[in-house]
């Protein structure tokens, strides 16, 4: 895919995926940030969900399953 | 956590517009565009075409969501449940910092 559109980045740490212009994670401020990764994941209300509790997630936002 | 009465249900979406169609399950839900819960949206890499939800909703409600999301096509008929959807997660250490090997 050429013309693909800049690629977010993911925190290496806690993998909450970034804008593309972030260096640093917002989260929790790691700047191990990798552009490989795959899966995604959206939580919404982590009181409420499940995957969240399995993903030992407590804030809502975007997630990468899998990061290199 | 309370005792929750999750279902989990499978999205076709057009395809490669999985992870669109995800954040814009999000905008709607965030914005309460929809007096509809969901809690969480799975996309798997595995699954082509397909996005997961979670919710205390019914089917029904899950198809009204999916009317006002571009690039969602249907909801599967039936349910999945957390036990398939669990084998697409995978799980971050709950320590962090250890390195591995
Ligand atoms: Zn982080």
């Amino acid at each position: 895919m050429a013309a693909r559109k800049k690629v977010d980045h993911v925190c290496r740490k806690c993998h909450r995926v970034l804008d593309a212009d972030k260096e640093a994670c917002i989260i929790c401020g790691d700047s191990s940030l990798s552009t490989d990764w795959q899966g995604y994941l959206i939580i919404i209300d982590p009181k409420r969900s499940e995957i969240a509790e399995k993903m030992n997630i407590d804030l809502p936002g975007r997630y990468a399953l899998k990061v290199r | 956590m309370t005792e929750v009465d999750n279902h989990y249900y499978a999205i076709k979406t057009t395809s490669k517009q999985e992870r669109a169609v995800a954040d814009s399950i999000f905008r709607t839900i965030e914005r309460r565009l929809l007096d509809i819960k969901v809690h969480s949206v799975i996309v798997p890499e595995e699954l082509k075409g397909y996005v997961i939800v979670e919710s205390p909703e019914s089917h029904s409600r899950i198809q009204e969501l999916v009317e006002s999301i571009p690039s969602a096509r249907s909801v599967v008929p039936g349910e999945t449940s957390l036990e398939e959807v669990q084998h697409y997660l995978v799980p971050k250490p709950v320590v962090s910092g250890i390195e591995e090997g």
